[in-house]
């Protein structure tokens, strides 16, 4: 059977999820924030130093405590991830940094007491190493009330889950090239995002047609001449810069124009005048420090180009040569395409891009926030210093200042560096959807614009970005997800590649003063040129060998460019990665001795990875590959083999059986529903409190599965029932992807679910011993509804369980004071006056209450949940889908007596209209039906894998074993007439998702209702009981009919009909007086003629506002006949 | 009409039916489905429940459960003397109160006690709801008659359905004996006996006529007996499925009757 060998492989897919798990990427990138770049960001700040003689501190090792609260009565204990979701903490651990002042006395230095210093708190990804929850038991974990299955790597920030989205960026440190748009002043661009600590510094190298080349990079105005900044770099003469871009005679000849460019700064023969080096130096100095002395300009210059200029090669002076040769390289390479010697590169090769994982972000987040944590300590220094006391670092850090910091930036999602939405709302829908959003990875460019290319499938995104799994619309493309196999890198130590590197006799480009020389192969590490080799095949081969055998980390890449003669080695964070089996002459280095021993648990993932037997790749050193797709395909010149091919798929394309078989933009579809399909969201819902979730009632597991299903355990957490379809026209009311369900069949409940809805109210306490209070609000309290909306209140004001309520009924009673304090007034407090705030169940909902939660938040204060749920049984209108991207809503509900059925009594759940599939060309579902019959005839599950799954012909095999027509169809009989029906019914299994759009929560309609405050027009919107609109469309429907008392009636009489007093006089609005009873104009005075003219109010306020510009807006009146 | 039993067992009956036409027969089995009543708990009152469930879906379980149901001792609830209310004549009160120990525990439906010994789940094993350690369950639950037009739980049968009796021919004279009709036939149906193409069970035929189209030489012809139905009716357990065909029988003809009446009286 081909299904049984193509999908051989699956265990050590497996044994992947074992070891990695499903949110990996980032449980390790937090993991390697904490244990190393945490302390990073620390040493690079290294010491505090204020303006204060003789007093510095110096800043040590910093420490990540467990998680623990503080509550309001200082006593503090460890935080468990659920209480913080229920009260509304912060899941964070205290940081520790030690401090040690250190006094200087003329020459002498004494280091004082070290002291550990609670610098403030870091929030902490759940299921990380300093979660409390790391290494726990499933029993444990259910102690602790977690969902044993739940994935972690988010954040609980004031209650609410957030993640960090994986951020998609151009990969730093390396040379671009391209074509310059027709429109543009250049022709060719060579561009670098050199990045070091956070910083960002683009360097652009542009070609003029004239042939002149000028770079640019931050704090330098404009741009400079390249020959100049070389000689400014320290390479005195033309012949050095020539040599160090390029020994190709034809490149040479590009640099001429260039080079005679820099021919006024050269040192004049006769010794006036300065150096030369000096002289391109004081060149970059009027730029950067104009109108300043010749020694502070040339100071400000080299600052500027150790500082600026390509900072991730070094930021010393000792660096600048090593920049000169890197602009070199990158001119050489400008040149070449210039001369057709190279193609521009690909920016959307997934070997440019890095993606940023949650560690990543926070390392930048955590710096700026010690800088200003550093900042506020020096400036709280110098204060001591200044009122003369001695300096105190302990009173002098200020915890908040960091938490604040990281608090915000996970709470808002605004980050450091001005991106918004880098945080979000774990979506809780269902498992899916919470695990395909802690996959997903998002491109910063922008929305707006086109960006075609940048939106395509790139043949770089195999195994690694989900072909499919990717919204529509306007971030088409850029919202992406990563693949079941993908795995990011972390980053390892760059030093010892380097170094063996060197060993593997790697010229070091400083040997070679720059000079590459065409025959050598440039060798790149994280796209730094670190030198040269003459074998460049041998050097690739000997390191690949090294890393199989482990001499080497496993996170080093590494990709020879034949066709440019270079060589790229990588082990920076953020490369997007695959495993894959080793091929070494035409043998597969996996045979079936360590299949068995990874099926029995032997050996793990790791093992494999340690044995040589597989390998991570990046998609840089994929294009020296040539991977089998299956063992039988392994020609001699392999490399690697696929594990299985159904893992270029993401969790949420995983799910759908037969996608081979379908459309693909049907599959896109499918994988965006998913996400709205009403599950089991987690399996402590029960202690959960979540604004809004949907519960559903006897989810099943599909008769119908993919074996990507087992390693993602949805069928632990489905979302979705087995249905009887057939796929028939009933009495037209299926119609238009309508779809007919059976009502006998919801009656024995299909398809039901629970919403659920959680209110919250906190006893505030406000300045002034005020505060708010949970009761029943007495009748002279401000804004007292009916008495009857309190009715099931308790007597502490909290609303009773298992109480059946409805909009409007309130569930928390709630009091607070006055907003503003009243005078002081000679008497006695008058009335006290409290105002009612109290939580109601919101307009148009209804449901019980489920349960009550009453706790303290940080601050002491009472805190009140309310959980309400509603039954949702199907009605008509409810949204359901199929796992093929067959949409619908019902249509009608036929009575189980009025259904066509079988003669075997069978009647269908679901009548399917037949024009929902030959456009749209979803044979999977055809096969998913087949494959469900035979799935319930042979009482297992069918296997509907992509590429490896069962076949049609063992499908059709089974149904006819079962005594089915291998068709799927059956002869059927009219439940209306009794007739047999003239042709033979498409029926089977489908397994069908509820989606979370139902009627219950968008019925609306009005009579009459609110009104906006300003304009007196209807509210807009189901939320605020608003009308519905009669717009410009259908105003122009009741012009055309002329019925212009109806037109009237809508726009002004059932809208903001108002009077307004009109002075006949001046056309302006006219004035009444009641305590006089007299009409007058405030400006012709009370002998005016005032009218009364009936008027929209919007067109009232549009005249005062108008008035209020200085516009005098009169209005002629006439009599109207 | 005619009525021939041709497989019966405690919950399972299926009849021929011979002389009927398709109406009547359609009619037989919509009345099976939605006029005779059963048994079934219809109200709920939650008295405890700390169990997981939230009440509703409990209610929802406890009335899919089919009740043995004796309809000469209990009345409609609109035809009887209470006028809906529900007195003893129309309503049979039912107890579930099981509290767990310190062990997990399954409530099945054989827990519940009837006020009637003859009113009693019709299996006893149906798991209503799995308790955790000393989570409890007072409930009380209150069941009436009712049809299967009000609710698809007041069904008497699980299923219900016939097919017309097929007529399998052969035209021996146009067979060439290809054997492609053997082979596709899902039922077998057709067999080789010896050289010629012969027929077995034809009441197993489902009419899909797939033979016909195998069959080049167009020898194999399939039709229907109009007026013969094979009837399959499998019982909840409500009732024994012969009553049930007998009393929707009783029940159709009281219904022509006064489709009848009416008709005359115009």
């Amino acid at each position: 059977m081909v299904g049984e060998r193509r999908d051989k492989y699956w265990p050590v897919i497996e044994s992947f999820f074992k070891e990695y798990g499903l949110v990996g990427q980032h449980l390790d990138s937090f993991n390697r924030f904490i244990r190393e770049e945490l302390q990073q960001v620390v040493d690079s700040v290294s010491e505090i130093k204020p303006k204060i003689e003789g007093y510095t501190v110096a800043l040590g090792k910093i420490e990540v405590h467990p998680p623990s609260i503080r509550e309001a009565d200082g006593s503090e204990h460890p935080l468990y991830p659920n209480e913080a979701r229920i009260r509304n903490l912060t899941y964070a651990s205290k940081l520790l940094l030690e401090c040690t002042p250190i006094r200087r006395d003329g020459s002498t230095t004494t280091r004082l007491e070290t002291v550990r210093i609670y610098i403030g708190d870091l929030p902490i990804m759940l299921r990380s190493e300093t979660c409390l929850l790391h290494g726990m038991t499933e029993e444990e974990l259910i102690k602790h009330g977690e969902d044993p299955k739940d994935p972690g790597g988010y954040f609980i920030i004031n209650g609410s889950e957030r993640v960090l989205v994986t951020q998609e960026d151009l990969a730093p440190n390396r040379i671009l090239i391209e074509e310059a748009s027709k429109s543009s002043s250049y022709t060719h661009i060579a561009k670098v995002f050199s990045t070091s600590r956070g910083f960002r510094a683009p360097v652009t190298i542009e070609r003029k047609r004239t042939g002149e080349l000028r770079v640019s990079f931050p704090s330098v105005p404009g741009k400079i001449p390249l020959a100049i900044l070389m000689k400014a770099l320290g390479l005195e003469s033309d012949k050095d810069i020539a040599d160090v871009i390029s020994d190709d005679e034809e490149i040479r000849n590009e640099l001429i124009v260039t080079i005679e460019q820099s021919a006024p700064i050269n040192a004049p023969r006769d010794g006036s005048g300065g150096s030369t080096v000096e002289n391109a130096l004081d060149f970059i100095g009027k730029r950067v420090a104009v109108g300043q002395t010749r020694e502070y300009r040339l100071a400000r210059a080299e600052k500027v180009l150790d500082r600026y200029l390509l900072p991730h090669i070094g930021t010393e002076p000792e660096d600048r040569l090593q920049k000169a040769y890197y602009l070199g390289q990158m001119v050489e390479r400008l040149l070449e395409l210039v001369l057709g010697k190279r193609q521009p590169d690909d920016k959307d090769h997934y070997a440019n891009k890095r993606l940023k994982l949650s560690g990543d972000l926070l390392v930048s987040l955590f710096r700026v926030a010690l800088y200003s944590l550093t900042r506020d300590i020096k400036y709280q220094l110098e204060r001591t210093a200044v009122r003369g006391r001695k300096p105190n670092i302990r009173t002098a850090v200020r915890a908040d200042v960091i938490t604040q910091r990281l608090k915000h930036a996970l709470a808002t999602g605004n980050w450091v560096g001005g991106k918004a939405g880098v945080s979000q709302l774990l979506d809780r829908t269902n498992y899916i959807s919470s695990l395909s959003h802690l996959r997903r990875v998002v491109s910063p460019l922008s929305r707006s614009q086109p960006h075609f290319e940048a939106r395509d499938l790139h043949s770089t995104h195999w195994g690694k970005v989900c072909p499919n799994e990717t919204p529509e619309g306007p971030n088409c493309g850029l919202v992406k997800n990563i693949a079941m196999m993908a795995y990011i890198s972390v980053g390892t130590n760059e030093d010892a590649v380097e170094q063996a590197l060197m060993q593997a006799d790697v010229e070091a480009i400083e040997a070679r003063q720059g000079r590459r020389g065409a025959k050598w192969a440039d060798v790149f590490l994280n796209g730094r040129l670190v030198g040269v080799h003459a074998a460049p095949k041998l050097l690739v081969r000997a390191i690949r060998q090294r890393r199989r055998a482990g001499e080497i980390d496993q996170e080093v890449n590494i990709a020879y460019y034949e066709d440019t003669n270079e060589v790229q080695v990588n082990c920076d964070a953020g490369r997007v990665r695959r495993p894959l089996i080793i091929v070494e002459n035409g043998q597969s280095r996996l045979t079936d001795e360590h299949l068995r021993m990874i099926e029995e648990g032997e050996w793990t993932f790791n093992d494999l990875l340690r044995n040589g037997i597989m390998e991570f790749l990046d998609a840089e050193e994929e294009e020296n590959t040539l991977i089998a797709m299956y063992p039988e395909d392994i020609r001699p010149n392999t490399t690697h083999l696929e594990i299985v091919p159904s893992t270029i798929l993401g969790i949420s394309a995983a799910l759908i059986p037969f996608p081979e078989h379908n459309q693909s933009p049907r599959n896109v579809y499918m994988a965006g529903m998913a996400k709205q399909s009403v599950g089991v969201p987690a399996s402590n819902f029960k202690f959960r409190a979540d604004t809004r979730s949907h519960f559903f009632h006897y989810p099943q597991v599909p008769l119908v599965k993919t074996r990507a299903m087992d390693s993602i355990g949805y069928e632990e957490r489905p979302a979705g029932q087995n249905f009887i379809v057939a796929i028939l026209s009933f009495e037209g009311y299926n119609i238009e992807d309508a779809l007919i369900l059976n009502k006998a069949s919801i009656d024995r409940g299909l398809g039901r679910s629970t919403f659920c809805r959680v209110y919250e109210s906190e006893e505030r306490k406000y300045p002034g011993g005020q505060e708010d209070r949970f009761e029943i609000p007495d009748r002279s309290v401000r804004g007292y509804r009916a008495s009857e909306s309190y009715r099931n209140l308790g007597e502490d004001g909290i609303i009773e369980t298992e109480v059946e309520v409805q909009g409007g009924d309130v569930l928390i009673g709630r009091t607070s004071p006055p907003r503003f304090l009243e005078e002081y007034s000679e008497f006695e407090i008058t009335s006290p006056n409290r105002r009612e705030t109290s939580v109601a169940v919101r307009h148009g909902e209804s449901g019980v209450v489920d349960s009550v939660i009453l706790t303290e938040t940080i601050d002491g204060n009472r805190l009140v949940k309310v959980k309400v749920r509603d039954l949702r049984i199907p009605e008509l209108g409810d949204k359901y889908a199929s796992r093929h991207g067959q949409k619908g809503v019902i249509g009608y509900l036929a009575p189980q007596e009025d259904l066509p059925f079988t003669e075997d009594g069978v009647v269908p759940d679901l009548v399917l209209n037949p024009h929902a599939i030959p456009s749209r060309m979803t044979i999977g579902q055809i096969l998913e039906m087949i494959a469900g019959k035979a799935a319930a005839m042979e009482g297992k599950q069918q296997d509907a894998t992509p590429f490896c799954g069962v076949t049609e012909e063992e499908l059709f095999g089974l149904l006819k074993k079962h005594g089915f027509q291998h068709t799927g169809r059956e002869t059927m009989y009219s439940g209306v007439t009794g007739e047999k029906l003239k042709t033979d019914v498409f029926i089977g299994c489908v397994y069908y998702m509820k989606l979370h759009h139902m009627v219950a929560d968008k019925i609306h309609a009005r009579a009459r209702g609110p009104v906006q405050i300003l304009t007196r027009q209807p509210t807009e919107g189901r939320a605020r009981e608003g009308g519905l609109r009669f717009g410009e469309m259908e105003r122009d429907v009741l012009i055309g009919h002329g019925a212009a008392i109806l037109l009237k009636g809508r726009l002004l009489d059932e809208s903001d009909k108002s009077t307004m007093l009109v002075c006949e006089e001046c056309g302006l609005i006219g004035v009444y007086d009641r305590n006089k009873d007299q009409y007058y104009c405030p400006i012709c005075g009370p002998s005016a003629r005032i009218s009364s003219v009936v008027v929209s109010y919007a067109f009232k306020l549009l005249l005062q506002e108008m008035m209020s510009l200085g516009l005098a807006c009169r209005l002629r009146l006439k009599e109207m006949i | 009409m005619e009525v021939r039993i041709v497989h019966k067992t405690e919950n399972e009956v299926h009849f021929l039916v011979e002389g009927i036409n398709a109406a009547f027969a359609n009619a037989l089995r919509r009345t099976m489905l939605t006029r005779l009543p059963t048994m079934v708990i219809d109200e709920v009152l939650i008295l405890e429940n700390t169990s997981v469930m939230y009440d509703e879906v409990l209610a929802h379980r406890l009335g899919l459960v089919p009740l043995v149901t004796d309809l000469t001792s209990y009345n409609l609830p609109d035809e009887c003397d209470c006028e809906g209310k529900g007195c003893s004549l129309c309503q049979c009160t039912l107890t579930l109160e099981v509290e767990a120990g310190d062990e997990e525990r399954v409530v099945y439906s054989r827990d519940l006690n009837s006020q009637n010994p003859k009113i009693v789940p019709a299996a006893d094993n149906i798991p209503l709801v799995k308790l955790a350690p000393h989570q409890c369950l007072i409930i009380e639950a209150y069941a009436r008659l009712g049809t299967g037009r009000e609710n698809a739980k007041f069904q008497p049968v699980a299923t219900v359905a016939y097919k017309n009796v097929p007529i399998v021919s052969v035209d021996k004279s146009k067979c060439d004996m290809c054997g492609a009709c053997i082979d596709v036939c899902p039922k077998r149906i057709l067999w080789n006996d010896g050289g010629t193409l012969a027929t077995q069970n034809t009441l197993d035929c489902s009419l899909c006529e797939i033979c016909v189209k195998s069959c080049e030489v167009g020898a194999i012809t399939i039709d229907y007996k109009k007026d013969t139905f094979l009837f399959k009716v499998e019982s909840t357990g409500a009732l024994p499925p012969v009553e049930i065909v007998e009393r929707a029988a009783e029940i159709l003809k009281e219904r022509i009757q006064i489709a009848l009446d009416f008709a005359n009286s115009l």
